[in-house]
């Protein structure tokens, strides 16, 4: 069984080196035909004279090359525009999507032809790999029941080299996927054979690709977690459940929303952490989308106000940190290894609670000044409309938000980090959700969790393995409950 | 079957041997300080119950192995359904 186990692990080892690898490799030719399809007419009629001389029909040998130079050409002319004060031909499409379409597209070669094999080969071969892995635990350890044997001295469970390897290929892979996007191309190419399933005509963006990882992710550790705690039924149900509204809501209804021309919204995103709730393009949108959109904005609504409250009433924030979010699905699942590696020093919780309400006092902030603006524009379309307030600019201010919230944040520490900070920390340091529904279960609600009577030995197993960082034991050891926070 | 301990004339009841299912502490300690009745405590069983939810329960099977084997005729507290849905715990 050992053998079993290290033959998955290798075999894991050997699909996530394809995977990472192919992005090093591919040939690229740029045309004009596809800048043509790809670009909107003023992008085209602005640029084909800079890209034919630079770019166009020059074979590359990787996406990121191409890419590069698609940037420098895209944002030198952007430059001259501005530069001559010519407003109105600026073009305000970030430089790494038109880098991403036209890179997509000028891709052929041998990745083109064998996407497929190269599925089985990445995704494929992962999943059996891991497989072998986790189920080989159930003959190595028979007996069900917590098993946390040797995870200090395991290094890739206490911050060890294996640790700090997966967590420079994790934050690697979150600023490329949110900055460099081009840079992951193949690997996007490589899940078309998924995307085409739904929609033969769309190839699978980087989206698509991440979207679709972290279903197979989810479910897979979710595999292992339901071994991990298979004496405890709360713990089955409650997985089964967290992943489950991972692929319907979050995967498989983005992908046939569209299919019936209606928006592709994740149902379950509840702001502030869905903090595009009021921007002008969401609310267009669902605007225009007949019922369904205007069921949508509701739902949003409601949800936010009502059913998230009452829920936290009832059951507390769990229902929805742990049987519902993404975010903390993800962390119970691909991060459940790493829950022993959250701080439970004072000075942790005190930084937490600043940042966590801070980041809640920054989304409503951004929100109120967005939906100012949303609301100008949906009422008078056409029109002009006061984008500032208090002399910022909104869409500087919400551009700033989605960066350092949105991708730093919740992406590349939140997700990154886990080797080293443990797998919650975007929820308890960052996520205004929480810090809204900890308000309401501070205050309002029915749920707290107890203490046994006065049963602790101390022992510290309680707090050792919080992913939250909550220093259990403290609370314990004076038979206190867990929200009031006088410890 | 729990292990319970009595004293054999008044059925005042003096401990308990739960195998593996969690109970409420506060609960017992009140028991003992007052001095509960066996009888008292099964029927409440299901109240002193700690385990997280999803977990089987097996309070009705404890009571009627305890009613058979002394040949009494406790009967379980009842919830109301609302009650079991707002259960905090
Ligand atoms: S804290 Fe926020 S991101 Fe984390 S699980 Fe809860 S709602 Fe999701
Ligand atoms: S409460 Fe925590 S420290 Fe106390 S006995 Fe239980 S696990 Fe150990």
């Amino acid at each position: 069984m050992k053998s079993l186990r290290q033959t998955g692990l290798i075999v894991f080892l050997i699909s996530l080196s394809i995977f990472s690898a192919v992005n090093f490799t591919g040939r690229f030719l740029l045309t004009d035909e596809i800048l043509k399809t790809k670009l909107s007419d003023t992008e085209y009629a602005n640029l084909k004279n800079n890209f034919a001389s630079e770019v166009l029909n020059k074979e590359y040998s990787s996406s990121w090359s191409m890419a590069s130079e698609i940037i420098a050409v895209y944002d030198k002319k952007n430059q001259e525009f501005i530069n001559a004060k010519e407003w109105d031909k600026v073009m305000y499409t970030p430089s790494k999507d038109i880098a991403f379409k036209l890179v997509r597209a000028s891709a052929n070669g041998w990745i083109t032809e064998n996407k497929l094999l190269l599925f089985l080969l990445t995704f494929g071969l992962g999943i059996i790999g891991s497989l072998m892995f986790i189920l080989s635990e159930l003959k190595i350890h028979p007996v069900a029941g917590i098993k946390n044997n040797g995870i200090f001295q395991n290094a890739s469970t206490n911050r060890g080299w294996i640790g700090i390897v997966t967590f420079i290929f994790l934050t690697g892979f979150y600023i490329l996927l949110y900055f460099y996007p081009y840079a992951l191309i193949n690997s996007a190419m490589i899940t078309d054979p998924v995307k085409h399933l739904f929609n033969p005509n769309e190839n699978a963006s980087q989206w698509f690709l991440y979207g679709f990882m972290y279903c197979v992710v989810m479910l897979v550790m979710g595999i292992k977690m339901i071994i991990k705690y298979r004496h405890n039924n709360y713990q089955i149900v409650r997985t089964t459940v967290v992943v489950f509204f991972q692929l319907i809501f979050a995967f498989l209804l983005i992908e046939i929303l569209p299919l019936f021309n209606l928006p592709a919204r994740d149902l379950k995103s509840a702001w502030p952490l869905d903090y595009t709730f009021l921007f002008e393009w969401n609310v267009q949108e669902l605007i225009a989308a007949g019922h369904f959109g205007k069921f949508v904005f509701v739902w949003g609504i409601i949800l936010s106000l009502v059913i998230i409250p009452v829920m936290v009433y009832f059951f507390g924030k769990r229902w929805y940190c742990s049987w519902v979010c993404g975010c903390g699905g993800l962390a119970e699942t691909l991060g459940d290894p790493y829950r022993h590696l959250s701080n439970k020093k004072l000075w942790a919780w005190k930084l937490e609670r600043w940042l966590v309400h801070g980041v809640l006092v920054f989304a409503i902030l951004m929100t109120i000044f967005t939906g100012y603006v949303t609301w100008q524009i949906i009422k008078n379309p056409g029109s002009e409309i006061t984008d500032r307030i208090f002399g910022i600019s909104v869409y500087d201010f919400r551009a700033a938000y989605g960066f350092l919230i949105g991708s730093i944040f919740a992406g590349v520490i939140g997700t990154g980090f886990y080797p080293v900070f443990g797998n919650r920390t975007w929820c308890r340091f960052g996520c205004p959700l929480a810090a809204y529904m900890g308000i309401i279960q501070r205050f309002k609600s029915r749920f707290r969790i107890t203490t046994n009577g006065g049963q602790c030995i101390s022992c510290g197993n309680c707090s050792a393995y919080c992913e939250q960082g909550i220093d259990v034991r403290a609370y314990a050891q004076k038979v206190r409950i867990l929200s009031d926070h006088h410890v | 079957m729990p292990a319970y301990r009595l004293e054999k004339d008044t059925s005042e009841f003096t401990g308990i041997n739960v195998f593996g299912i969690r109970m409420r502490h506060e609960l017992f300690d009140q028991w003992l300080r007052n001095k509960a009745t066996v009888q008292e405590v099964m029927a409440n069983l299901a109240a002193a119950n700690f385990d997280p939810e999803f977990y089987a329960s097996h309070e009705l099977e404890i009571i009627s192995m305890f009613n058979s084997q002394k040949g009494l005729n406790v009967v379980p507290a009842k919830k109301v359904w609302w009650q079991k849905l707002i259960k905090s715990s």
